[in-house]
């Protein structure tokens, strides 16, 4: 376990030097960020002028909502799953494949440095605006905090292997833009975070049911703000063990394909 | 009259470099149209449970999306160039165009096509044609040479936001560029919602309201005929001020070196 980690902790490590190395980059993602939270909490300070709940959600659940599915996004940001496409269309990959560890932990543990930068720095801009702007007490017990730990954990798990998935569909087309553009939409709408999905239709509820995004962004923020309770947590936080190993085997099932087809694009 | 011709003879050849990747160039076009969808479905799932957006029903919504998509889509189609400049600009390829004898407009704005443009800008257009069919609203003469007005001037101050931003994004190193680009959303929502200083700022030096707001908000009845001359006043404001910006970008611009 403990050589595991040496083996693969460089990786991470990298990733968060590599990261950290663009300061004005890394300030300007945090505008960006700051914009759309504050676009849509005008567009709902403007809503719920009009009407005291939406759905279900008071004011202070709907920014909290917000806030949490926009941490959420931008870990494991866009730009980290194009690293990966990026190296199959420029073919470095290649010498990726000729070291003698695994793939996806090696894609994995590349992620985690890049995404704990960015996730710390969505975390903190996110926590000031929730203490500003919103009444945050009634969610800070010991144990809703825990249990938000542990889905958000598991939510960036599945997320890793829905991207990795994405990124390998570009051995099969060398077109990786299209494909991460094309999840990244999937995502956005199965997913929760354009809206809640209990603001859906009923048959659309249905059937991000039985789909693995809600698992990544929605559910977490129901456990959060407390509209899952009692054992249904546990079966939440089950539900998302399930998707998480499922997604992690398709992968590697995925990447036994994927290297057969694997083609050089030049070199 | 030279230089129009010289752009779409770049233009093509833009073109047909782009269908030597046939597959990437249908995911293109699919992804503008993807991306336009997603905005209006946004927009329909909130409208299931919310009357109106501070006074704007969802059809009376949707017309700004239409203005905004359009001018968004003519910009991505012809004028993607106008995109990139902070990066050619960092990587020393703008060298190539100053030693041609052309202007530096010409070659920057035809410097690139991006055929997402096209499925955004029909998108534009039909959401917008049927969202005036669903509200009633009758087309006279006069309002049909208010809505074409409206549509070209939109474009060109899209296109100069476009261009402008990516100047300042050369003396930025790209950061102002992105904010710029973050605030096109802001058009595509009714001014009420902003406070007032950020509605001076989008209806004059980022003009995204003067794109969709100030016409529709005229076409659709909520503000007097007078309030339209917004629209060119902003129109100029945003071709100076690109001017400017591009001027001040150019005489810092350093070269590469070789």
């Amino acid at each position: 376990m403990k050589r595991f980690f040496r083996r693969y902790i460089g990786f991470t490590r990298c990733a968060i030097e590599e990261k950290m190395a663009y300061k004005k980059g890394f300030f300007f993602n945090g505008t960006s960020q700051l914009i759309s939270i504050f676009g849509s909490i005008l567009l709902w300070r403007v809503l719920f002028l009009e009407q005291s709940t939406i759905q279900g959600y008071n004011w202070d659940q709907m920014i909290l909502y917000a806030l949490i599915t926009s941490m959420l996004n931008a870990t494991l940001s866009f730009s980290t799953e194009m690293k990966l496409s990026g190296k199959i269309r420029d073919g470095s990959v290649a010498s990726d494949l000729t070291k003698p560890i695994d793939f996806q932990n090696m894609c994995f543990f590349e992620a985690l440095g890049q995404s704990l930068v960015e996730g710390g720095n969505a975390a903190a801009i996110v926590l000031i605006i929730a203490v500003l702007f919103t009444d945050l007490s009634p969610y800070l017990s010991p144990l809703n905090l825990l249990l938000f730990f542990f889905s958000v954990l598991l939510a960036f798990l599945l997320k890793f292997s829905l991207t990795y998935i994405a990124g390998l569909l570009g051995f099969f087309t060398s077109n990786g833009y299209g494909i991460a553009y094309f999840r990244q939409v999937i995502t956005d709408i199965f997913s929760g975070a354009m809206l809640p999905l209990s603001f859906f239709p009923r048959w659309f509820q249905a059937l991000s049911g039985v789909l693995p995004f809600q698992a990544s962004v929605y559910l977490p923020t129901q456990i959060f703000l407390g509209r899952i309770t009692g054992a249904e947590v546990f079966r939440t936080l089950g539900l998302q063990v399930l998707w998480v190993i499922a997604m992690w085997v398709l992968g590697k099932i995925l990447f036994g394909f994927a290297v057969r087809k694997v083609t050089i694009q030049g070199g | 009259m030279r230089s129009i011709r010289l752009f779409f003879h770049m233009m093509s050849a833009n073109l047909r470099g782009m269908m030597a990747f046939k597959a990437d160039f249908y995911i293109t076009v699919f992804s503008g149209l993807l991306s336009q969808t997603i905005g209006l479905l946004f927009l329909h799932v909130l409208f299931l449970n919310i009357p109106s957006i501070a006074g704007w029903t969802v059809y009376e919504v949707t017309v700004l999306y239409g203005y905004m998509f359009f001018g968004e889509g003519i910009m991505t189609l012809f004028f993607q160039g106008t995109n990139g400049l902070w990066r050619q600009a960092r990587l020393g390829t703008l060298d190539q165009y100053l030693t041609r004898p052309l202007s530096m407009e010409l070659q920057i704005c035809s410097a690139n096509i991006n055929l997402a443009g096209a499925g955004t800008g029909t998108t534009g257009l039909i959401i917008m044609f049927y969202s005036f069919r669903k509200l009633g609203i009758v087309f006279d003469p006069f309002k049909t040479g208010l809505l074409l007005l409206s549509l070209v001037l939109g474009c060109i101050i899209r296109v100069n936001i476009n261009f402008g931003s990516s100047a300042a994004g050369m003396l930025t190193d790209g950061g102002v560029k992105g904010v710029v680009e973050d605030l096109y959303e802001a058009g595509k929502y009714p001014l009420e919602i902003y406070p007032k200083v950020f509605r001076l700022v989008i209806l004059t030096l980022v003009p995204y309201a003067a794109i969709s707001y100030v016409p529709a908000s005229v076409l659709l009845g909520k503000q007097p005929l007078g309030y339209f001359l917004i629209l060119p006043a902003a129109t100029a404001l945003s071709v100076a001020m690109r001017k400017l910006l591009f001027w001040l970008a150019m005489r810092k611009y350093e070269g590469a070196g070789n």
